[in-house]
């Protein structure tokens, strides 16, 4: 009897060394075979729309870390293109399972970034509702998110509901054991999901060479049975036409995929890292060359996609969004720390009580 | 015209002050929300720093070069009539800010020229890496254009280091409080390390800091810490010198390795009753086994200073008591397993006490080379915290200063304090005959709560007639 064949041919899966690129760093398109545009002149407005608004929401938010009203912030400033392409494959039944530097996707499913930012200022893990935007909460630890994400396509795929989900993670996340079983259990279960990795470079200072030996991150999709994509995270064209293959894949019961979206994280980790520690001045010039936003402007511009007046008008939204965020930031109450006990247990264990009474005592103590 | 303080927020996590770098503005000028105001240091990087506020700058607190404390005003800016919340930027309104931010908003290409050691360590985080005691180099982050600042900055000298402060203890033995009893114990001046936890696992808990502190047994750290680095370099800002008025003098900063020194002298002159006592030894015996040592091997450069100390050892596990320090809070002696022997050392940033570890372990000529070995360190400012901790008994050679005699201060929580003199050509009875000998005069500073003049002497008596006739020492090998 022979044995069961090998499903299916692993050549396929393997991804192109190339990162795809539909724009190059001249913002001069590009077409590749196999990856089609399928996009109106309003996505393409769009696109360039959400990238702005994310660059500028992004800056506040620095600027409130450092004006005191948040504990931290992890910029994704060089990244929008990765996030905002990757997210804008999605369709509005979709869902996203976020790391903690998903500012630009958030805004895509159109989540109110202040109510993201809640986390960073310590008020709650985030104040928005994911059931409104399909937009899960932040993920602090790690990787976490991907076997969110693997666990919420295998429930969605039983309960027979037309959904593809999209996780999103870092370079560091790949090593990661949660990354492991994710792919591995969405693979096994055909899950409609996308592991989308926002290869930056940097896991805070240890860069990518000492990250993993394989060939690019997404050759590690073979090893799992799934196909291994890679794009120029820079480039927010090939951003969404790759997602979009992987997302109409899983759409159409195939499974799930890996995404590599090759970028560079321009910013500090977050705004307690000195990243002038881990990496030259040399290195941020070459990639700032590739300003994803300003590639992307030159070719709107050029096909007259875009003028001065809607680059106005975009600006005068991104200042507006921005100064709404920074109104429901700034001295945004904190709660009661004893609420911490509220919502975790139905039948709260005996040491629960004492450390309430433990932190009670700390709270009356001043 | 009502006014706000911008006050200095903890810019990366746990930080607790900020250095000015250059400010951005200038009293009188008018600020929008998010423009930048000035530069500022932390143990993790420059940055730029956004007021909340749109006004007139009426007051920048402090100059370039000072530190200014998490949580104090940084900035006092005019608001307008009335004191509301800052305004959100209104479209339009904000002219310095580039309405799509640049890619590149700290570190410009080529800005490498302005490279400064950053050793600084920061304490715990949440997200990322802490920054301790690293030594990396750190390109200044701060436009390349913006030389003028540049030359503001290059006349503070050397960085001062700004950390959150972290109890004095080697890694591995950190105290297991939780951080708002860190912090009262930090207000308290009470040193973790030294505090007994009655808490789970012996977790430090409020009160036990509060009873420690209220026996009046808390007190100052040892610049033997984590924190060590960042006191050199703070020591290396004394250049600060503040000129008042005419014929006034100058006011010196006290702080870094100076303000260690000074809190834990107070503390030790304050609590410790101390006894001293002294003796004249002749020490040319010690001298010609010094040579008949150098002369035998070339491995190791043999000084007067590496005998003693093996001598101590013997000393120390002969008498018990002087290898030892007080438990105020359980009121009891602690006899030290180990011999962890200190040498004060004087470098160009002030005195330190570097600790040959586990120094019973050792033979005389491994006590040598790693008396060597610290002392360049520390004279190089390369000694880590882990080499300045955990001391038992420590040795001062004032003796390298050309002098004969002193009353060195114990390095509390110690028991005692051995010092040597110089060792000089000086007369001498021999036989009954006036002889030229290599003569020193060794003293005991002991506290006299852990022992009396009985053990202190028989110390020190021990330690001189090594001195006189190294094979006394030999026997106690």
């Amino acid at each position: 009897m022979d044995a069961a064949p090998l499903t299916p041919d692993p050549a396929g899966l393997l991804p192109p060394v190339q990162p795809v690129q539909l724009l190059d760093d001249q913002g001069v398109l590009h077409e590749v075979d196999g990856y089609p545009l399928d996009l109106k002149d309003e996505d393409f407005r769009n696109l360039y729309r959400f990238m702005v608004l994310a660059r500028r929401v992004d800056k506040q938010a620095i600027n409130l870390q450092r004006q005191g009203q948040l504990g931290v912030y992890a910029s994704l400033l060089g990244q929008e293109a990765a996030q905002v392409g990757g997210a804008y494959a999605l369709d509005e039944q979709d869902w996203v399972f976020p790391s903690y530097r998903e500012m630009g996707a958030a805004l895509v499913r159109g989540v109110d970034p202040g109510k993201i930012l809640q986390l960073f200022r310590g008020t709650w893990l985030s104040d928005h509702d994911p059931h409104a935007t399909h937009f899960g909460l932040l993920s602090i630890p790690i990787a976490t998110q991907a076997l969110h994400a693997a666990g919420f396509a295998m429930g969605a795929k039983f309960d027979g509901k037309d959904l593809v989900v999209m996780s999103y993670f870092g370079d560091g996340a790949t090593s990661e054991g949660d990354v492991h079983e994710a792919l591995n259990f969405a693979a096994v279960y055909d899950a409609p999901c996308v592991f989308y990795v926002q290869n930056n470079q940097y896991a805070i200072s240890v860069p990518l060479s000492k990250q993993t030996k394989a060939p690019t991150i997404a050759h590690k999709a073979i090893g799992y049975g799934m196909p291994g994509y890679r794009c120029d995270g820079n480039d927010v064209l090939a951003s969404y036409a790759v997602a979009k293959q992987a997302v109409e894949r899983a759409r159409a019961g195939d499974g799930p995929s890996l995404i590599e979206a090759v970028t560079y994280r321009m910013e500090a980790h977050t705004t307690a890292d000195d990243p002038t520690r881990y990496r030259t001045p040399e290195e941020l010039a070459e990639w700032n060359a590739r300003d994803p936003i300003a590639r992307f402007e030159t070719f709107l511009t050029r096909e007259g996609l875009v003028d001065d007046t809607f680059r106005a008008q975009i600006d005068d939204e991104a200042k507006a969004y921005a100064a709404r965020m920074r109104e429901e930031i700034y001295d945004a109450p904190h709660g009661d720390p004893l609420e911490l006990f509220e919502h975790v247990y139905v039948e709260p264990p005996a040491s629960y009580d004492e450390q309430r009474a433990l932190l009670r005592r700390e709270l009356e103590a001043g | 015209m009502a006014t706000r303080d911008f006050l200095l927020p903890d810019l990366g996590e746990g930080l607790t002050e900020g250095e000015i770098v250059a400010w951005l503005v200038a009293v009188g000028d008018s600020v929008d929300v998010d423009q930048p105001v000035a530069e500022v240091e932390t143990a993790k990087a420059v940055v730029e720093v956004p007021s909340p506020f749109a006004g007139t700058v009426s007051t920048l607190h402090g100059q370039v070069g000072e530190e200014v404390a998490v949580g104090t005003p940084l900035v006092t800016i005019e608001v307008g009539g009335s004191a509301a919340p800052a305004a959100a930027p209104v479209a339009g309104h904000a002219p310095q800010e580039a309405e799509v931010a640049e890619m590149v908003p700290e570190v410009e290409a080529g800005s490498g020229d302005d490279e400064v050691v950053a050793d600084a360590g920061s304490g715990n985080v949440l997200v990322g890496y802490g920054t301790g005691g690293n030594r990396a180099r750190r390109r200044a982050a701060r436009p390349a254009a913006a030389s003028d600042r540049s030359a503001s900055r290059a006349e503070t000298g050397p960085r001062s280091g700004t950390r959150a402060s972290r109890p004095n203890s080697g890694p591995g033995s950190r105290p297991r409080a939780k951080p708002p009893v860190r912090k009262l114990a930090k207000d308290l001046g009470v040193d973790l390390t030294s505090v007994g936890g009655s808490g789970p696992d012996g977790v430090i808990t409020r009160e036990d800091v509060r009873a420690y502190a209220g026996n009046g047994a808390g007190g100052a750290t040892v610049p033997a810490s984590e924190d060590y680095q960042d006191l050199l370099r703070q020591s290396g800002d004394s250049g600060r010198v503040t000129t008042t008025s005419a014929g006034a003098g100058q006011r010196i900063p006290v702080r870094g390795v100076r303000k260690a020194i000074a809190e834990k002298m107070t503390l030790s002159r304050r609590e410790i009753p101390e006894a001293v006592t002294w003796v004249d030894v002749d020490a040319t015996g010690l001298w010609q086994l010094r040579q008949s040592l150098n002369a035998s091997q070339s491995d190791v450069k043999v000084s007067p200073l590496a005998i003693i100390l093996r001598a101590c050892v013997a000393g120390l596990r002969r008498y018990r008591e002087i290898n030892a320090s007080l438990d105020t809070e359980a009121n009891e002696i602690v006899l030290h397993d180990h011999v962890n022997l200190g040498f004060a050392a004087a470098t160009d940033r002030g005195l330190v006490v570097p600790v040959i570890k586990g120094a019973e372990t050792l033979s005389t000529l491994e006590i040598a080379a790693e008396l060597n070995r610290l002392a360049g360190a520390a004279r190089d400012g390369k000694i880590t915290p882990d080499e300045m901790g955990g001391g038992t008994f420590t040795v001062s050679n004032y003796g390298s200063f050309g002098v004969d005699g002193g009353s060195a201060v114990i390095n509390h929580p110690e028991a005692a304090i051995l010092g040597v003199g110089r060792i000089t050509d000086r007369p001498w009875v021999v036989n009954g005959e006036l002889a030229v000998r290599k003569v020193t005069q060794l003293s005991i500073a002991f506290d006299h709560r852990i022992c009396d003049g009985g053990e202190a002497g028989g110390f020190l008596r021990f330690i001189a007639d090594c001195v006189e006739d190294p094979a006394v020492l030999l026997g106690s090998l």
